[in-house]
C-alpha cells in the first residue's frame, strides 16, 4: 500500500512541472513560383500595331506649293523611297508573312486614279528588277480629300538590312487651277508578322534605355507583412530569376529608380546580365546558357523604391564575343525564364 | 489559417480523454458496462440480474495539444498581442505528433440487461442482452498539415507532403447478446484448480451514418529552388447518410439503417491465483456494409503551379474551373468498427470478503490494463495504453479507486471512479480527466462515463 501512494504521490509531482515559455518566432519561408514563360522569334509578333509614317510633299510629284497651277493627266514613275529603319545587328531575317496596312489620305486636291503600284526594294534603285522583294498594284482610285487604307500581304522574302517602299506609277487626273499647300501624309501598320528566321552580325549592340513616370504605390503592406519587424538591411528574400537561353544574343537589363532626377536604387545590384546560348561554326546554337539570378529582397530597397518618382529602364541585346559570321535565331530557339520568390517571414498568427 | 486552427482547437478543447473508459474498467461495480470491453465480465457484481438505466459515456480528445493551449492561444488572440507572444502557439506547434488525431465520441446504453441462469442455485450461465447507439467522430492529419501553414513550403523543399485531414463519420446502432461460463480447469503445472471464463458477445450492427476519409491525400510537392508546387488529390470519400430528405420516413429504420453489419467480441476470464484474477479480450471486431443512400466520392487530380504564364492571357488566369474533377457515384462498402485488443488484470489485498453465500470482494485492489488498437481510426488508436489503478471497495455499497495511465490517444491521464449502492440502486461515475487538476497543459482529453443500475 505505502509503495502505491508513493507511485501516485510521485506521478502527481510529475506533472507538477512549469510550463516552458518560449515565444521565439516562427519563421515561415515560402518558395512560390510568380510568372514563367518564353521569349521567342514568333514574340516579334509584339512588332504588330508598329507603325511607320511618311509624307508625299507636291515636290515628289512635281508641283509647286502654295501656286495656282493647272495640268492634264500624268503619271509620276515613283514616289519614295520610304526607308524602314532597320538596326545594324541584322543581317537578315526571313519572313514567312508579314501583312501591312498602307493609310493614305489623299489632302492634295487632285485625284488619285486606279492602277499604282507599291514596291518593297532591298535597296533604292528603281531601275533594277532584282531588287524587288514584292510589289502589288492596287485598283483603287482615291479622289481629292478622301483616304483608303490598302491591305498588303508579304510571304517568304528574306530582307536584309535595308528596306525601301516605293509608289510606283501613281496616275494623277487632270486638274485645273489648284494649290497644293499640305503634305499627303502616308502610314504603313505592321498588322500581322511571321518570321522564319533571324539572323544578327557577330560583336554588334541595340540598345533601349527610356526614363518614365514611376509610382509603386504603397509598399509597407509587403515590407511590413506578418508583423515583419526586421531591420531595414536584413533580406527579407529573394527574387530569383532562372533562365534557360537559347537564344544566340547577350542580354542586359537594369531599372533605376529616380528622385527628384537623382538615382537612389535599382532593381538589380548590377545589371541582369544573360549570356547567349552556344552557337557552331556556322552561327546555328547548339547549347543553352542556364543561369539564376538573385535579387535580395531588403525593406530598405522597397522603402527607396516607395520614394521614387521616375525610372529609367534600359534594355539592351548584343552579340559579343560570338565569332562565327552570323547568329542564327530560329523559330525553336527560345529563352525560357522563370520567377520564383523565397520569401522568409516572421509569422504572427495573431494576424493572420 | 487561424480559423483552421480554431476548428481544430474547438474539437480539442470541448476537453475528452481517451477513447476507451479506462476508469471505469477499474471499477468492478460496474462490470456490466464493463463486458462490452471484455465479454467475459457479465454476471459478476450481481447474484441474479442488473438492469442499467441509460448509462452513457462521453468522449473526447486529441494527441497533441492540452485544452490549457488552445486556452492562452484564443486568450492571446483575443489580447491581440503581438509577435513576442509566441508561447501558446509554439507550445502546439512542438506537440504535434506525425499522425495527430482528435476524437469524439457517445457510446449510450438503451438498454442493457444482465442476469445469472442458475441450476441447482448455482450459476451455469451468464447472460446479456443491450442496445446501444454509437456516434463516433474523428479526423487524423498529419503534423505536415500546420506546418505547412505556419513554416512554408520552403521546409518541406523537394518532399511530397499529405496535408489532407482526414475525417471519419460512424454512427450505429448496436444490438447484441452475451453469454459467459464459468468451469474450472486443472493443469498440471498448478497445484489449484484454474477457474476459466470464457465469454463472447455477438453484435447486430445497424449504421445510420458515415463518413469514410482513410483513403484520401493530398499530395504538396514543392520542386527544388521551388521551381514547381505540385498538388495531388487522390479523393475517395465514402459517404452514408448525410442526405436529410431520407430521414422523413422512420419505417423500419431502427433494425433497417442504412447499412447492416455483424461483430463479436471475445474474451476470457482467468482466476489464476486466489487473489488473482486476468483477461484477455479482442473487441470491436466486425464491420458495418453501407448499401442505402451511399455513395463514393473520387477525384484523382494533379496540377502543377510553375508561375503564371506571360505567354498566356492575363484573363486566362483565373479559368481553372475544371483542376477539380470529382466523380460521385452509388456504391456500397464496408467500414469497420476498429478491433481492439485488451489485457487486464485484478489483484486483492488482504483478505477476501463474503457478500452472502455466492459473492465476495476484496476491500484493496490493484487493477491494470493494457490496451492496444490496430489502427488510427475513431475510437481506434495504434498507440498503446498501459493503465495502474486502485480501488477501495465496501461490499457492494461503495467502491472508489484512482488511477493512473500512459499511451492512447491522449499520452497521459490520472482517472477515477466511484460507485454507489443503496440496496439494488445504484449509481457511479468514472472519469480519466483529473490529469488537468493537477497541470492543466498536460491534459490532451476528457471523458465522463454515468451510470445508474438496479442490480438483484
Amino acid at each position: 500500500m505505502r509503495n502505491l501512494f508513493i507511485f501516485f504521490i510521485l506521478f502527481l509531482l510529475s506533472a507538477c512541472g512549469k510550463r516552458i515559455v518560449d515565444n521565439t518566432p516562427l519563421e515561415s519561408n515560402w518558395l512560390l513560383p510568380l510568372v514563367k514563360g518564353n521569349i521567342s522569334l514568333n514574340d516579334l509578333s509584339r512588332l504588330e500595331g508598329t507603325t511607320f509614317d511618311y509624307v508625299i510633299t507636291p515636290a515628289q510629284i512635281n508641283q509647286p506649293t502654295n501656286t495656282p497651277v493647272s495640268s492634264p493627266a500624268f503619271t509620276v514613275d515613283f514616289i519614295g523611297p520610304f526607308t524602314v529603319p532597320t538596326q545594324d545587328i541584322i543581317k537578315y531575317l526571313k519572313v514567312d508573312s508579314i501583312e501591312l496596312g498602307i493609310h493614305l489620305k489623299n489632302i492634295f486636291p487632285v485625284n488619285i486614279q486606279s492602277g499604282f503600284t507599291v514596291t518593297l526594294r532591298s535597296s533604292d534603285n528603281t531601275a533594277s528588277s532584282s531588287n524587288v522583294l514584292f510589289s502589288k498594284t492596287f485598283s483603287n482610285a482615291i479622289a481629292a480629300q478622301s483616304q483608303d487604307s490598302l491591305p498588303l500581304s508579304i510571304h517568304n522574302v528574306t530582307i536584309a538590312d535595308s528596306l525601301y517602299f516605293y509608289i510606283e506609277n501613281l496616275n494623277i487626273d487632270a486638274f485645273n487651277q489648284v494649290v497644293f499647300n499640305e503634305n499627303v501624309p502616308v502610314q504603313f501598320t505592321i498588322d500581322k508578322v511571321r518570321l522564319n528566321e533571324l539572323a544578327f552580325f557577330p560583336n554588334k549592340n541595340f540598345s533601349i534605355s527610356d526614363t518614365v513616370e514611376f509610382s509603386s504605390g504603397d509598399l509597407s503592406s509587403i515590407y511590413d507583412a506578418g508583423g515583419n519587424t526586421l531591420a531595414d538591411s536584413a533580406v527579407s528574400g529573394f527574387l530569383n530569376l532562372f533562365t534557360d537561353n537559347g537564344l544566340p544574343v547577350n542580354l542586359r537589363m537594369q531599372m533605376t529608380f529616380l528622385k527628384n532626377n537623382l538615382p537612389v536604387d535599382s532593381v538589380f545590384e548590377n545589371s541582369f546580365i544573360l549570356n547567349g546560348a552556344g552557337v557552331d561554326a556556322a552561327g546555328i546554337p547548339n547549347s543553352i546558357d542556364a543561369k539564376k539570378n538573385s535579387v535580395a529582397i531588403r525593406k530598405v530597397k522597397l522603402k527607396n523604391i516607395e520614394s521614387c518618382d521616375r525610372m529609367i529602364y534600359s534594355f539592351s541585346i548584343n552579340t559579343d564575343g560570338y565569332t562565327s559570321p552570323q547568329v542564327i535565331m530560329g523559330k525553336q530557339n527560345k529563352l525560357a525564364l522563370q520567377i520564383v520568390s523565397d520569401i522568409a517571414l516572421m509569422l504572427n498568427p495573431f494576424q493572420l | 489559417m487561424k480559423y483552421c486552427l480554431s476548428i481544430l482547437s474547438v474539437l480539442g478543447v470541448l476537453l475528452t480523454h481517451a477513447q476507451i473508459n479506462v476508469s471505469g474498467l477499474h471499477n468492478s461495480e460496474s462490470d456490466l458496462e464493463n463486458s462490452f470491453y471484455n465479454a467475459s465480465m457479465i454476471g459478476q457484481e450481481y447474484r441474479t440480474m442488473k438492469i442499467s438505466l441509460l448509462p452513457l459515456y462521453f468522449h473526447i480528445g486529441n494527441n497533441f495539444t492540452s485544452a490549457a493551449d488552445i486556452y492562452d492561444y484564443y486568450r492571446d488572440l483575443d489580447k491581440g498581442l503581438d509577435a513576442n507572444s509566441m508561447s501558446s502557439i509554439n507550445r502546439i506547434m512542438k506537440g504535434l505528433k506525425n499522425k495527430n488525431q482528435i476524437y469524439a465520441g457517445l457510446d449510450l446504453t438503451l438498454v442493457n440487461i444482465g442476469f445469472n441462469l442458475k441450476v441447482k442455485k448455482k450459476k451455469f450461465l451468464e447472460l446479456n442482452f443491450a442496445a446501444r447507439e454509437h456516434l463516433q467522430a474523428g479526423m487524423v492529419f498529419n503534423k505536415e498539415l500546420l506546418y505547412l501553414m505556419y513554416k512554408g513550403n520552403a521546409y518541406y523543399e523537394d518532399q511530397t507532403i499529405d496535408i489532407l485531414p482526414k475525417v471519419n463519420v460512424l454512427q450505429c446502432g448496436d444490438f447484441s447478446v452475451a453469454a459467459a461460463k464459468e468451469f474450472s480447469l486443472k493443469l498440471p503445472f498448478l497445484k489449484n484448480l484454474l477457474s476459466v471464463k470464457p465469454g463472447i458477445r455477438l453484435r447486430y450492427l445497424v449504421g445510420t451514418a458515415n463518413l469514410n476519409m482513410q483513403n484520401s491525400s493530398l499530395s504538396i510537392y514543392t520542386a527544388p529552388e521551388g521551381r514547381y508546387i505540385e498538388a495531388t488529390l487522390n479523393g475517395d470519400v465514402k459517404a452514408c447518410g448525410f442526405d436529410p430528405d431520407q430521414y422523413k420516413s422512420v419505417d423500419g429504420a431502427l433494425f433497417k439503417g442504412n447499412g447492416q453489419g455483424f461483430g463479436v467480441d471475445l474474451g476470457v476470464t482467468v482466476k489464476m491465483l486466489d487473489k488473482l484474477e486476468v483477461g484477455l479480450a479482442l473487441f470491436d471486431n466486425g464491420s458495418i456494409t453501407f448499401k442505402d443512400n451511399a455513395y463514393q466520392i473520387t477525384s484523382n487530380e494533379t496540377v502543377r503551379w510553375e508561375g503564371y504564364d506571360f505567354n498566356q492571357p492575363i484573363d486566362t488566369l483565373f479559368e481553372q474551373s475544371d483542376l477539380l474533377e470529382l466523380d460521385s457515384a452509388k456504391t456500397s462498402y464496408a467500414v469497420p468498427i476498429g478491433s481492439k485488443l485488451m489485457l487486464s488484470g485484478r489483484y486483492g489485498l488482504g483478505k477476501e470478503k463474503k457478500i452472502g453465500k455466492s459473492q465476495s470482494y476484496y476491500a484493496h485492489t490493484i487493477s491494470f490494463l493494457y490496451i492496444q488498437g490496430f489502427r488510427n481510426y475513431l475510437n481506434t488508436t495504434t498507440s498503446p495504453l498501459v493503465s495502474l489503478g486502485y480501488s477501495y471497495q465496501y461490499r457492494h455499497a461503495f467502491n472508489f479507486g484512482i488511477n493512473a495511465g500512459v499511451g492512447g490517444l491522449t499520452r497521459s491521464f490520472l482517472g477515477a471512479h466511484m460507485h454507489l449502492g443503496l440496496g439494488p440502486v445504484k449509481f457511479g461515475f468514472a472519469t480519466n480527466s483529473l490529469g488537468a487538476i493537477v497541470n492543466r497543459y498536460a491534459s490532451k482529453g476528457m471523458d465522463l462515463q454515468i451510470y445508474t443500475a438496479l442490480s438483484f
